[in-house]
């Protein structure tokens, strides 16, 4: 009469599998994204005119976190809500929004490139600070689409004035922010245990 | 808290078109301008886009502070471009630059320079204005069906609505969070410690806030998932219907945009030099 | 009964992670038209068996599940969720995340839509549900400018779209006032008497009374307790655990069966009473940038006082004691804190003398580990290293978690479960070393047993002086404090010892409060006791009094 089902655990995740965990997690992100995208804070390098705005870690965590496409649509969507809030135009700096995406994305892709070698929690934020890193680096690379968009800024203007000074920006928030993040949410998706 | 989308064209003769003249506005626009590079011409896209902004009927009061913020950070990114760039190399034709005046530290001022800072500037502007409508012009829920029937997927659509609908939330919770946290002598902008303790100093208020969120979104899942969501194909309930105003709109729009890629292709959209700088 | 809506055959469920089943060898049958209340302590699996029935488990939660659920017929093992969605609607414990549409039209039709429903048919569903459960007032809303109650009605109302055969509720009385919770009852048993039988999860019996449930499952740790008709339970379950209205407390008493009482149990010490007022409110006005919330409010809480503070939703409760503080500025009036003004007082100044504690402790807790969350406002205020064993083990201890298992100083404190998250926040509050303790809704997603001896453990913290508290629990606010305020539309509406405040019924009602059984009780025999009575005592009291 009775029978012993195990429910069926969901198909071993692809990271580009949309669910819809996928679709409210992406949600998520872009709101808190864009939301602190709209605020104007910062903290200033001494010595220089960079500003940090810790919540690009908030961007690489739910890339490292949740995967690729959770992480571009919170790059991509927050950015342009946030534009959208300040009132600068969601379309205007487009391929900002892009870029960020792109480091959401990139973020996202390392869990599953090296997911047998993270071991313990505490390598795993070791792994979500380079990975933060290193996607900032790469994904803000895409700015230089101005050089088709907008040629007269030059590629040195473009590389100094804007590349250079972001990504420092922005490696030093995910560098700090994405372990601590990891670090928090980790005993609890534990917990949720879905 | 300002970070809402509040719906301040209600009414108005743009709220009452279909929802999908705001974004292809808006595309049109910012496609056209990106082509266009003679400020004559960005002056006159600029009179279209403000005409179009009237029409939002959007209360001067409630984005005064916008406005102000945004040609602020425009007018300085602007002239700080085109000083740095020392008045683009290359983008205009002829002979040497008409030097203005010099700044400390040797940076020559250009009326080239200046040239290019207001053709930037205008361009903004433009842009600006009618991305306003698209923020304030659409009633809350409709830009994801905007989007749905502009071809983009179920769940992307589905998507948007629910950003849209979580950022009044997020707002509500970073001020809560930031309530609790002062309560235990929390303070954000202490401007002590090094760099990378003022950064990790945000932790009291990112974890709470993304964890929180996270959490929560368990409930958010469940209560999709039983209604249904992404199983199958989806119907939407609500009907958009081009009316012949949204269309005279969006033709305008996009002859606008055929006469602008029209300039720029035959090469009759190129930086205009300011005759009143060079004297 | 072949007919049945829903049949669950020696069903137990052990949730992945987990040791120990939720869910041990339930069965039982629900029938068209039915109303079946579900209820017991928090943890006893109430949750679990919703999802059981709705086919989130197994298809979302992981686990092992033994045993049979059929709803309408459906096997929910075999029967994907698009295929249980259109015939069990579901209503979650917090409805506020439940919400995934911006506006409250869209909110309803996001069911249909997902399932292809066709168009015309989606609105004559609208127009039905709209009329039907009174959301017609509701229709041009957005979904955040929804209050609790609001948002509760909706939600249901996005099941019923469905047109579902079996609708299940997880405790949907808990964000309500007693209005909009009368108006949900109604609802219910108008749906049960359409056919529609319905699963209700709530431990406050006597609220959900009005709904006439047909039959009650009483959960405890997994197990069927009780299954029979709602007579039959009042008369045998335990009237510490769940909230019964107060005849079954009088019919114990009479029977001689009642518990021997505790000393005082229901009642904490009275209050000290003359000495010179911790927190003075003069002619304040406070609120938000573009809405003000309290006018012209003027009141003194003592030094050795606890204080409840009662009104309906947006009365200006949590406001009042966020301006006591500091988190909220004045736009008029001065607010005194033992006499001094506080004017130009920072936010940590008074957090010396007032511990606030959030309605929602997730709202706060961040650091990684117990410890550094009990230590991060001593570090704030530079509180010297030597002293921080000294201070986590006193806090710990005040709020009786230091016995509670080995290591739990370690443990990051959002895996802590609900009721120690709660203790936990007030340790945070504690460790500032405070005179005062300030709670907002202490009782919030408690069950009636915890909510009472939590209030009670408070109240007997060494060290802390005075406690008010903002809840909407009447009889809980009634039973622990001292002196009740009634706050409405930001004003001041009464102000004094319980038995004085409930003396205008009017007044009570017009403040959106429950007139509960125990209330009446107190009414008629106060006359007996010259103080606000908890259930065991004035039950005691009145038997004997026959
Ligand atoms: N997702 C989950 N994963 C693992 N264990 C869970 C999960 N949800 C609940 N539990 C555990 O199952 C048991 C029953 O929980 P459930 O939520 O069903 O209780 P409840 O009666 O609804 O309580 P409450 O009144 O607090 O809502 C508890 O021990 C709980 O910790
Ligand atoms: N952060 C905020 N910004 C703007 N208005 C707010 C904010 N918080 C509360 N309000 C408004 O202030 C009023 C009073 O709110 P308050 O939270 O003090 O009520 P309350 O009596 O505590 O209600 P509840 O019982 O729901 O907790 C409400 O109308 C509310 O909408
Ligand atoms: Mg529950
Ligand atoms: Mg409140």
């Amino acid at each position: 009469m009775t029978t012993v089902a195990q429910s069926q655990p969901q198909s071993a995740p692809s990271p580009w599998s949309i669910t819809t965990r996928t679709i409210v997690y992406a949600a998520i992100g872009a709101a808190i994204m864009g939301f602190m995208n709209s605020l104007t804070y910062g903290i200033g390098i001494p010595g220089t005119e960079i500003q940090v705005r810790p919540h690009y870690g908030i961007l690489t965590f739910f890339g490292f976190a949740f995967g690729p496409i959770v992480g571009f649509i919170t790059g991509f969507l927050g950015g342009v809500i946030g534009d959208h809030l300040t009132g600068y135009g969601a379309f205007t700096a487009w391929h900002w929004s892009v870029a960020n995406g792109l480091v959401g994305l990139i973020a996202g892709l390392f869990p599953f490139a090296m997911a047998s070698r993270i071991a313990s929690t505490g390598s795993k934020a070791l792994v979500a600070a380079v990975a933060g890193v290193v996607a900032v680096i790469i994904g803000f690379l895409f700015i230089f689409i101005e050089l088709i968009i907008q040629p007269e800024l030059g590629f040195e203007y473009i590389l100094t004035v804007e590349y250079i000074p972001v990504v420092i920006a922005n490696c030093i928030a995910a560098a700090v922010v994405t372990p601590i993040l990891v670090l928090a949410w980790d005993p609890i998706s534990e917990q949720l245990g879905r | 808290m300002r970070a809402a989308f509040r719906f301040l064209g209600r009414g108005s003769w743009l709220a009452r078109r279909d929802p999908r003249v705001p974004l292809l506005v808006a595309l049109t626009y910012v496609t056209a301008t990106t082509q266009l590079r003679d400020i004559r011409h960005l002056l006159a896209a600029l009179v279209l886009a403000f005409t179009y902004y009237a029409m939002a009927q959007i209360p001067w009061r409630a984005v005064r502070v916008q406005w102000t913020y945004l040609v602020i950070v425009v007018a300085v990114f602007s002239s700080l471009n085109a000083i740095l760039t020392g008045g683009g190399a290359g983008s205009f034709e002829g002979e040497e630059a008409h030097v203005l005046f010099t700044l400390p530290l040797g940076i020559e001022v250009t009326a080239e320079g200046v040239s290019l800072a207001a053709t930037r500037f205008v361009r903004f502007l433009g842009i600006a204005a009618v991305s306003f409508p698209v923020a304030y012009a659409i009633a809350p829920g409709d830009l994801g069906l905007a989007l749905r029937r502009l071809h983009l997927g179920d769940r992307f659509s589905v998507m948007v609505d629910l950003t849209v609908r979580f950022i009044p939330t997020i707002a509500h919770e970073f001020s809560e969070t930031l309530d609790a946290q002062r309560v235990r002598g929390y303070d954000p902008t202490a401007r002590t410690g090094g760099l990378l303790a003022r950064v990790r100093r945000v932790t009291p208020l990112f974890v709470p806030v993304t964890v929180g969120s996270l959490a929560g979104a368990e409930d958010t899942i469940d209560a999709m998932d039983l209604r249904g969501f992404g199983t199958g194909k989806r119907v939407w309930y609500r009907q958009l219907r081009m009316d012949a105003a949204s269309w005279v709109v969006v033709l305008a729009f996009l002859l606008f945009l055929a006469l602008a890629t029209y300039l720029s292709l035959t090469g009759q959209s190129d930086h205009y030099l300011l005759p009143f700088l060079v004297t | 009964m072949t007919d049945s809506v829903v049949v669950v055959e020696g069903l137990s469920f052990r949730y992945q992670r987990r040791s120990e089943p939720a869910l041990r060898d339930v069965s039982f049958e629900v029938a068209p038209g039915e109303v079946l209340l579900v209820a017991g302590p928090s943890g006893c699996g109430k949750s679990t068996l919703i999802r059981a029935l709705n086919g989130l488990i197994p298809h979302s939660y992981r686990g092992d599940l033994v045993g049979s659920v059929r709803v309408g017929g459906l096997d929910t093992r075999t029967t994907p969720l698009r295929g249980l969605a259109p015939v069990v609607g579901t209503v979650l414990q917090d409805p506020t995340r439940q919400v995934v549409a911006s506006t409250v039209p869209m909110e309803l039709t996001f069911g249909p839509e997902n399932l292809g429903v066709e168009r015309e048919e989606i609105g004559r569903r609208l127009a039905r549900v709209g009329s039907e459960s009174g959301l017609e007032p509701l229709m041009g809303r957005t979904t955040d400018e929804l209050s609790g109650g609001e948002s509760q009605q909706v939600a249901i109302g996005g099941s019923l779209m469905l047109e579902p055969r079996l609708l299940v509720l997880d405790e949907p009385l808990a964000n309500l006032d007693p209005v909009a919770a009368s108006r949900l009852l109604a609802l219910v048993r108008r749906l049960a008497d359409g056919g529609t039988a319905v699963v209700v999860v709530e431990h406050r019996i006597e609220d959900v009374l009005e709904a006439r449930p047909d039959r009650v499952l009483y959960l405890e740790d997994g197990a069927v307790e009780f299954l029979g008709p709602m007579d039959g339970f009042l008369t045998s379950a335990d009237p510490t655990a769940v909230k019964l209205p107060f005849d079954a407390w009088l019919g114990r008493a009479r029977e001689g069966t009642l518990p021997p009482p505790v000393p005082d149990a229901d009642r904490p010490p009275h209050a000290r009473t003359g000495a010179a007022p911790r927190l003075e409110f003069r002619d304040v006005d406070a609120g938000y940038d573009d809405r003000p919330v309290l006018h012209d409010v003027s009141a003194s809480l003592g030094r050795f006082e606890r204080v409840a503070v009662l009104g309906p939703n947006g009365s200006g409760k949590t406001t009042l004691f966020k301006a006591a503080i500091g988190l909220r500025p004045l736009t008029a009036g001065d607010v005194l804190v033992d006499g001094v003004t506080t004017s130009g007082q920072s936010v940590a100044e008074r957090a010396s003398i007032f511990g606030y504690v959030f309605q929602n402790p997730s709202q706060m807790l961040f650091a990684p580990t117990v410890r550094d969350e009990l230590l991060f406002g001593p570090r704030n205020v530079g509180r010297a290293t030597e002293e921080h064993d000294q201070i986590v083990s006193v806090a710990l201890a005040r709020v009786g978690l230091s016995d509670e298992e080995d290591g739990l100083e370690r443990r990051p404190p959002r895996t802590l479960s609900h009721g120690q998250q709660k203790r936990l926040a007030i340790a945070v509050a504690l460790a500032l070393e405070p005179r005062t303790l300030v709670l907002d809704e202490p009782s919030a997603g408690q069950d009636y047993r915890s909510a009472t001896a939590f209030m009670r453990e408070v109240g007997r913290i060494a060290g802390l002086e005075s406690v008010y508290f903002v809840t909407h629990d009447v009889d809980l606010a009634l039973t622990q404090a001292d002196r009740i305020i009634l706050l409405r539309e930001g004003r001041i509406a009464a102000d004094g010892a319980p038995l004085e405040v409930i003396a205008d019924r009017e007044r009570w009602i017009a403040c959106n409060l429950r007139v509960t059984s125990l209330m009446e009780a107190n009414l008629r025999w106060g006359a007996h006791s010259g103080a606000f009575l908890g259930p065991q005592a004035l039950a005691t009291l009145a038997a004997a009094a026959e």
